[in-house]
């Protein structure tokens, strides 16, 4: 099972084995991982799962398409970033084992 | 999927004891194999009336969802709570509710700092559109629309007799949407040329 590492804003780090199709989101809330909230259950409709991709993973996990619900969510998302995506819109695969995101300040 | 408003249901059809339609007032006939009734809620506050809290059409809860008895906690749709930015008590059925109620609750139990004031909010995805709201228009006297009705993609800001904005209902407008949760914090006001003016961004709006 691929091992997502979640880091809080204080440093303190969380790695968590996420079964492959389940969201980074979904990964997170489903191990009491605090930093994230997903008040909206995981529909991209509330901005409050936001995470930063670690460089070296962000060209595999890509960005949201310009135009997208996701980029206009979080063009709204507290201090976002370039490196800024919604966890509940990345699924977990093989491919991300070892991935490391961390959280903003706050989802609010 | 059609979906009619301003209709009104004058009678349910059976036969062999199973609904067959729905009859409305204007005469039309709506044949159907289930229908599915949503007519609003009472809160269920027996156990609270038995153990004495204070109840008023739900369980009156304060901003730590604390009831009158200070050992006692209660939230979601069952409680009638402040909101301070609409200045009333009331209840407010929704999951982002429930959720805002649960932080509050776990940081008065936890002694932590309490959440940052709120903006009710509800969203709800039919077929293609998605549809999300921000703030009640409890006082609006004006609905601006900003966006085209035509591409379906549009939001109506609900504004008061002074211009604050009080809600703003989006459809596949996720921006307008954020925007406006965040003017409708700050009770900003915005002129509805403003705000009809796609020329300004939602982000310029908001500032």
């Amino acid at each position: 099972m691929p091992t997502i590492i979640y880091i809080e804003y204080n440093g303190t780090a969380h790695p968590v084995d996420v079964p492959v199709g389940r969201s980074v989101m979904q990964g997170a809330i489903d191990n009491n991982v605090p930093g994230i909230d997903a008040d909206c259950g995981g529909e991209c409709a509330c901005a409050t799962c936001h995470v930063y991709v670690d460089t070296d993973w962000l060209p595999k996990v890509g960005l949201p398409a310009a135009g997208s619900q996701e980029a206009s969510m979080l063009s709204f998302a507290a201090v976002a970033q370039p490196d800024s995506r919604l966890s509940c819109q990345i699924e977990v695969t093989d491919a991300y084992d070892g991935m490391v995101v961390r959280m903003p300040e706050g989802q609010h | 999927m059609t979906i009619e408003t301003s209709a009104d249901v004058e009678a349910l059809t059976g036969a062999d004891g199973y609904v067959t339609g729905v009859r409305l007032a204007d005469g039309r006939l709506i044949a159907c194999d289930a229908v599915l009734v949503g007519v609003g809620a009472v809160a269920n506050d027996e156990l609270a009336r038995a153990a004495g809290l204070a109840c008023d059409g739900g369980i009156v809860v304060d901003l730590a969802t604390r009831t009158n008895d200070p050992a006692i906690y209660a939230l979601g749709d069952c409680t009638r709570r402040p909101l301070p930015l609409y200045e009333r008590m009331l209840r407010l059925e929704s999951v982002p509710n429930a959720l805002e109620q649960a932080k509050q609750a776990a940081a008065a139990i936890c002694g932590m700092p309490p959440p940052a004031p709120e903006v009710p909010w509800f969203w709800s995805d039919q077929y293609d559109l998605r549809l999300q709201i921000a703030g009640i228009p409890f006082e609006a006297t004006e609905i601006v629309l900003r966006g085209s009705l035509e591409e379906g993609k549009f939001a109506l800001f609900h504004l008061t007799a002074d211009g604050t904005v009080q809600a703003v209902e989006a459809v596949n407008a996720p921006q307008e949407f954020m925007g406006g949760r965040r003017i409708i914090g700050k009770r900003k006001r915005l002129s509805a040329a403003q705000i009809r003016d796609m020329s300004l961004t939602m982000q310029q709006l908001a500032v």
